[in-house]
């Protein structure tokens, strides 16, 4: 089995108008494939020929404005895609900022909250925190980071 | 009943402009043409494939979200045509995956689908009765009775070798011989 069987068409014709030759005739006795071809093929013609629709196909303006409104979402889905990469990369930068600052400064914190406590108010009010410009500085610039991220990502999912 | 597209050359924008002229994309009025000559026979092949109307709809109108997008003006004839029926058996096949019951669900939506009178009954027992094939041997004898495709264009619409379309299509076509012989309808002898 390597060449389809070059009378398969004319067999295939000759069922479905019932239209026979006596070449045929002795073709499809001899060939397995225009045998099989022909056992089935007048029922497939009636079954492709029965009614399967009972409503309208999909409307072509619909489809054309559908394949076009997909199209733009594919656009604006390739152009969204570096800005994508740049949150996640922010959001990394940012997150791993704020973990190394907490972890490095994380007892000086501690002792500096507690400095909110009425009782440490007073004890050290002449001392103040051990905590240096630079880490406030450093707080600044993340929270502001953290909230210009914050208000990116909302606009431009809007 | 056979779907060989004769396109008018208005609907081939490729291939009829001048040498060196910029091809044209397909506008609006042609596609409707396209559309209303290749739908009809290309639902027809997606219901005998997936058993349910409301898929066979979907699935056409991805076939042709696809076709749009691969910027028909640079498609000739017969392009077009091997494009759209390949499309639409990838569709049908990837719903048959993503489902994982192919065959119970295509069968079950078929038969679920009304028998209101003696057409609907015909219909449903003789979609039943293809059910009982695979998806792939529905396509491949379809695509050969009826759509009357040769081996070569079977075999790109399946992505098989076509020395293997042989091969398929006749254990397909023996397969449904069985099949019917099972439902009492005895295959047709050579004459």
């Amino acid at each position: 089995m390597s060449e389809p069987c070059r009378y398969e068409r004319e067999v295939l014709r000759a069922t479905e108008e019932d239209r026979w030759t006596d070449a045929l005739r002795a073709h499809v006795a001899g060939c397995e494939d225009c045998s099989a071809a022909m056992s089935v093929a007048p029922w497939i013609d009636r079954f492709a020929k029965i009614e399967t629709r009972d409503r309208p196909l999909p409307d072509p303006a619909v489809v054309w404005l559908k394949a076009h409104v997909l199209r733009g979402s594919v656009a604006v889905e390739r152009v969204a895609r570096p800005m994508r990469a740049f949150h996640y990369v922010a959001y990394f930068f940012v997150a791993a900022g704020w973990a190394t600052l907490l972890t490095w400064k994380w007892s000086s914190l501690q002792q500096w909250l507690l400095t909110f406590s009425p009782a440490h108010a007073l004890q050290n009010a002449a001392n103040g925190a051990n905590l240096s410009v630079t880490f406030f500085l450093a707080i600044f610039l993340l929270s502001s980071m953290t909230i210009t991220l914050a208000l990116h990502t909302i606009l431009a999912e809007e | 009943m056979s779907m060989a597209l004769t396109l008018p050359a208005q609907f081939i924008a490729g291939t009829t402009t001048r040498r060196g002229a910029p091809q044209k994309p397909m506008n609006e009025a042609q596609f409707e043409a396209f559309y209303r000559k290749t739908a009809g026979s290309l639902w027809s092949y997606l219901y005998r494939l997936v058993g349910n109307a409301s898929t066979a709809d979907d699935l056409l109108q991805k076939t042709f979200f696809r076709y749009l997008r691969s910027n028909p003006a640079l498609a000739g004839e017969e392009h077009m045509r091997r494009y759209l029926f390949r499309t639409a058996t990838n569709l049908a096949l990837d719903h048959f995956r993503e489902s994982k019951r192919e065959k119970e669900k295509s069968v079950v939506q078929a038969a679920a689908e009304s028998v209101v009178d003696e057409r609907h009954a015909l219909r449903h027992d003789m979609m039943r009765m293809f059910g009982e094939l695979k998806p792939r041997e529905r396509a491949l004898l379809w695509l050969a009775h009826v759509e009357e495709a040769d081996h070569d264009e079977i075999g790109e619409a399946l992505g098989l070798k076509s020395k293997s379309v042989r091969v398929l299509l006749f254990r397909a076509r023996k397969k449904l011989g069985d099949v019917l012989r099972k439902h009492g309808m005895a295959p047709e002898a050579a004459r």
